[in-house]
């Protein structure tokens, strides 16, 4: 198949790019790693590389340089010389053709590419469509999975059914219909309204995070299979290093009681959200290198009957505590009604996950991966400390351990527990953040 | 373009005026395809105009005729127009099919052409089929069949001449015998140099004409439409002539297989200059009057080279209409 | 309705044809005076004369070419060619002229040409009248090709194919020249590209062609004993194919085999299976399956015979394979 050419997604919030300029014509060899033209997104200009060797074919449709258009918008096709007499640029993408709507809102993000996969739209989450064709590998016969006919496939999305639990009935224990159909009308009888809504909205929570994997899953049981994936996958593949420290809380306790009702989530995102302004490099991910954002984008982890999910709190810093506060209520009041959307779960740059309610003081929490950091809050328990080291005089006062795991291929050490220590002094002066104890309905400063 | 016998001023007009508009529009091709102006292949007719036009002079609209490779000449003796003759070799939408055919798939039914064709011999079958229409509708129509020595050791030749003799169909067989098919001499290619004489094989009339003699060309046409309209069987024809243009256009003058000398011989014996000195010893009309017909036909010949090059190229997404007549 | 043989069914839509129209025409060996080898114009030479039912000498290229310049000026052949095998002469003509003269002339010239011929293994005929090629045809711009398996459709299809103005091959199956069924009396004729369901079912789709028909009938008659319920789609042409049809049904049993006496590489098999796996690839529980005659010439022993076409029993094996599928 020819390799396409698509306007990339460089950042998050990038939804349009403008093709500058090609930087090789319509008929030239293309080396595989070779650039083929500038694109400029929101912030920077970037070259695109092609990621096969072959021919460059610019259809006619192409934008012409100085246009913008919507990321995911094919530019080019590199075309294998074996292929190049029988292909035709003009002929239009495949998927084009019946599908009519590609909005490119909805285009697939691969978290670890970061980029849209080229080609491939997925459908509104909110159609109840289905996972299985949000990435091209789903498609694919999946290695030790059972084998299943198309449409045996189709009835099991349809149904709600995980055909990779059924026993099939066809020849080499392939999974047809009526292997779905059996299974459907067992499970009909056992799950009820409550059970189909969470089923909907774990299957698209699995998609929104299961990008990583190239593959997806549909079914109740299966949250937990791609937590497993994902969870494996961070500790397999960053460095990761845990710093601790305590704060006195006792000022930011304090906010607790205030008419908005603030979380610690709430109080922790407001100040690592200041925090993280000042240390960029805290703000990052990994994708064969490191992509700095250009949002702060929290996400906060949230314990479900299913599993842990991190709905992503946007734009934190351009948000009041009470605004923060609202939003995060709903995202965990979602996340536990199991009706998050695909939105609310992309695009976090940073995850706060807290233990305190269960007592926990310190913990190692497991990155987000492609995320640099996590920070986990303890609980804010009342210590006898020392309040003035010279006349020795000591109190009662909340502390709070904090423990910041990050991903030591991107940040070191040190830069890391600068950040880890402005986030203390942040949380023991959240009047710098959030006004004085009397004015917090006023923003960040 | 049927013309009145006797009318000697009229006929002479007509067939001087088609045989030079067919030479003028032929040089014109050979210089646009140098252009880079025809897509595909050229063949053209240079040398051997007597024969379409002393055929064609004689046929009606309802006369089919049916072609070879080499057949712009019979296209504009049948009444093509240059303009859109050369619109189709330019692959115009103004072209006689649109644009789908080129050069050897000239189509103008409505006039009798019925076709110019890229493969040897199938004109002689189709030709015989169009005999047989004519009898089996009684419309008085005959089929004239235009082919080369080429064709003759074809099976089609044997076929289609067999065919028309058994049935008694009204049809014209007439092979340009111009020594060549292709490069290879017809000499090499046969036994029997005369293509008249297998007549008698079929039980039809074979007669033997000079082929750049434009007056023995049609005279012999003439009396074979008599015969076919009479019911009394096909004749075939043979019009000994000669190509002095290479046998497709950018292919060498000669080659192997003949001579400069041989070429020069035979422009000498060029049918328009023959004809011209003809008319001007009979009388029949003045140096003047053929130098205006000269004159006309050169500027028809470039205006519709104009037009044609002006003209819009056929929308792609037209190309899938009519394979069938009847959509399903 | 009537009951008819196929072949008279068809002898009866040319009559008429011939009857209605005087621009018809039919040419074949043995046509005229002998009404047919296959009597398939028999009767017909004593009412319209030997112009309109014309012998001709053994040339199927010269007889082809002809009538393709006959039909090109305004007359409506049909050539009866007795065996399909003997087509193949003429292909050059086929397929280089008749097939093209409607496009080359930018839709000015009409190409109203019937070829009929008998096709299919059986009667130790050897292999050069036993051939049924129409894959051939259908994979050429330009050609209609029809494939009745009844003397209902023989009459429809044909009358249809001589009324039309594009060039069809309408192509007869020995096995069922003498099938007697009820035939419509008067006016009658199938439209081309509308298969039809000759039997409904659920379990599977069949889709047979000509004489296969019948074989894969009895096929689902006697399985629905055993409770499998098979539908039998016969598309009637193949060019053009009803798709829809195919389809439609693959929708409902989402399993297809299609049974096809001629040769399986690039034939009709694929030609369907393709279209429904583009299609309909969704519908589908199981691999498409093609059953087919032995890619080999046609034997002369009977024993070497039956064992290159399908028959009952390969048709019956290949449904349980892909009921098991």
């Amino acid at each position: 198949m020819p390799y396409e050419i698509v306007m990339p997604r460089l950042g998050w919030n990038m939804e349009e790019g403008t093709l500058v300029e090609w930087l090789k014509k319509d008929g030239d060899p293309v080396i595989k790693g070779e650039m083929v033209c500038t694109i400029e997104g929101d912030k920077a200009a970037a070259e695109v590389e092609s990621f096969e060797a072959g021919i460059l074919k610019i259809p006619y449709a192409s934008p012409p340089p100085g246009q913008t258009v919507p990321v995911g918008t094919l530019l080019g096709y590199v075309v294998a010389e074996a292929e190049l007499e029988t292909f035709d640029p003009n002929a239009g993408r495949a998927d084009d053709a019946g599908s009519g709507a590609v909005a490119v809102g909805l285009t697939a993000v691969d978290p670890v590419e970061g980029t849209a996969p080229a080609g491939v739209s997925v459908p509104d989450p909110g159609t109840g469509d289905v996972a299985e064709r949000a990435t091209p590998a789903a498609t694919g016969r999946e290695r030790g999975a059972p084998a299943i006919s198309p449409r045996a496939r189709r009835a099991a999305q349809s149904a709600g059914i995980d055909w990779r639990r059924l026993q099939g009935t066809g020849r080499s224990g392939r999974i047809v219909e009526r292997d779905v159909l059996g299974a459907a009308r067992g499970l009909k009888a056992a799950r009820g309204h409550g059970a189909e809504r969470r089923h909907e909205a774990v299957r698209r929570i699995d998609r929104a995070m299961d990008g990583t994997f190239g593959k997806t899953n549909t079914g109740q049981g299966d949250m937990r299979q791609v937590i497993a994936r994902r969870m494996a996958e961070s500790h397999q593949t960053t460095a990761p290093v845990t710093l601790n420290t305590e704060a006195d809380v006792t000022s930011l306790w304090s906010l607790i009681s205030d008419a908005c009702h603030p979380s610690w989530y709430d109080l922790m995102a407001g100040i690592t959200a200041v925090a993280l302004a000042e240390h960029p490099v805290m703000n990052t991910s990994w994708r064969d290198g490191v992509v700095l954002h250009d949002g702060i984008h929290i996400g906060i982890a949230v314990d479900t009957t299913g599993g842990v999910i991190a709905p992503v709190i946007r734009d934190v810093s351009g948000k009041s505590l009470p605004e923060i506060a609202a939003v995060t209520k709903s995202l965990i009041q979602n996340a536990r009604e199991g009706s998050l959307t695909l939105d609310q779960i992309e695009g976090g740059t940073f995850t706060l996950t807290n233990l305190g309610m269960y007592d926990v003081d310190a913990f190692t929490p497991i990155i987000h991966h492609p995320q640099c950091a996590i920070l986990g809050l303890g609980r804010a328990a009342p210590r006898v400390v020392v309040v003035d080291e010279s006349s020795g005089e000591t109190g009662v006062r909340r502390m709070m351990t904090l423990s910041l795991t990050f991903d030591h291929r991107i940040v070191d050490g040190a830069p890391a527990a600068r950040f880890l220590q402005r986030i203390k002094q942040l949380a023991e002066a959240p009047e710098s953040v959030f006004g004085k104890a009397d004015g917090i309905q006023t923003g960040p400063s | 373009m049927s013309v009145e016998r006797g009318d000697s001023f009229e006929l002479y007009r007509w067939l001087y005026r088609t045989m030079f508009t067919i030479r003028t529009v032929e040089e014109r091709l050979a210089r646009s395809f140098m252009a880079g102006l025809i897509h595909g292949a050229c063949h053209t007719y240079v040398g051997e105009e007597a024969v379409a036009a002393g055929v064609c002079a004689g046929l009606t609209d309802d006369d089919a005729v049916f072609s070879t490779h080499r057949g712009h000449g019979h296209a504009l003796a049948k009444g093509v127009s240059p303009a859109a003759l050369i619109a189709e070799l330019y692959g115009r939408e103004t072209g006689i099919s649109n644009g789908r055919g080129g050069s050897m798939h000239l189509f103008a039914p409505e006039i009798g052409l019925m076709g110019t064709s890229g493969i040897v011999g199938p004109c002689i079958l189709q030709a015989a089929g169009a005999g047989y229409s004519a009898r089996l509708l009684g419309n008085g129509g005959v089929g004239v069949a235009f082919f080369g020595d080429g064709a003759v050791g074809n099976g089609a030749f044997h076929e289609g001449l067999n065919l028309a003799a058994i049935y008694d169909l009204p049809v014209l067989f007439v092979c340009e015998n111009n020594l060549y098919a292709t490069e290879v001499p017809f000499s090499y290619a046969s036994r029997n140099p005369d293509v008249a004489s297998r007549a008698s094989s079929y039980g039809m009339p074979g007669v033997g004409v000079d082929g750049n003699d434009v007056l023995a060309v049609h005279e012999a046409a003439i009396e074979a439409l008599r015969r076919a309209r009479a019911g009394e069987g096909p004749t075939l024809i043979e019009a000994k002539t000669y190509r002095t243009r290479p046998h497709a256009e950018g292919m060498g003058l000669t080659g192997v297989y003949r001579t400069e000398e041989e070429v020069a011989e035979w422009r000498e014996k060029d049918p328009i200059s023959r004809f011209r000195r003809r008319i001007l010893s009979e009388g029949t009309m003045t140096a003047s009057d053929l130098d205006r017909i000269e004159a006309d036909v050169r500027t028809e010949v470039e205006e519709a080279e104009r037009e044609a090059a002006d003209s819009p190229w056929p929308d792609g997404g037209t190309a899938d209409r009519h394979v069938y007549r009847e959509t399903v | 309705m009537t009951e008819k043989t196929f072949t008279e069914a068809a002898r009866e839509a040319l009559s008429d044809a011939m009857d209605a129209d005087p621009a018809i025409f039919v040419v074949g060996e043995g046509a005229g005076e002998r009404g047919g080898n296959f009597e398939t114009t028999a009767g017909l030479y004593e009412k319209h004369g030997p112009l309109r039912l014309c012998d001709t000498p053994i040339c199927e290229r010269g007889f082809i070419g002809m009538c393709t310049g006959a039909a090109m000026t305004g007359a409506r052949p049909v050539v009866d060619f007795m065996f399909t095998d003997f087509i193949l002469d003429g292909l050059g003509e086929l397929i280089n002229q008749t097939s093209k003269m409607q496009y080359m002339s930018n839709g000015r010239l009409k190409m109203p040409m019937v070829l009929r011929g008998c096709i299919g293994i059986g009667h130790s005929a050897a292999t050069h009248h036993s051939g049924s090629y129409y894959p051939f045809f259908v994979h050429i711009p330009g050609f209609r090709v029809a494939l009745p398996s009844n003397p209902a459709d023989a009459k429809g299809l044909f009358a249809t194919a001589l009324r039309g103005e594009d060039p069809v091959f309408f192509m007869e199956h020995r096995h069922l020249l003498n099938l007697k069924g009820p035939v419509p009396d008067g006016e009658h004729r199938v439209p081309f590209g509308q298969a039809a369901v000759v039997r409904e079912g659920t379990d599977a789709t069949v889709v047979a062609l000509t004489v296969m028909v019948h074989h894969a009938l009895q096929v689902a008659e006697e399985l629905s004993g055993e409770g499998i319920s098979l539908e039998i789609v016969d598309p009637r042409t193949v060019a053009p194919l009803d798709v829809e049809t195919i389809l439609a049904s693959v929708r409902k049993t989402g399993r297809l085999l299609i049974v096809d006496e001629t040769f399986m590489p690039c034939g009709i098999g694929a030609e369907i299976s393709a279209h429904v796996t583009e299609h309909g690839f969704d519908e589908l529980d199981a691999p498409i399956k093609r059953l087919n005659g032995a890619h080999v010439p046609t034997p002369y022993s009977p024993s070497l015979e039956r064992a290159v076409v399908p028959d009952r029993t390969t048709i019956e094996e290949t449904v349980r394979e892909l009921l098991a599928e």
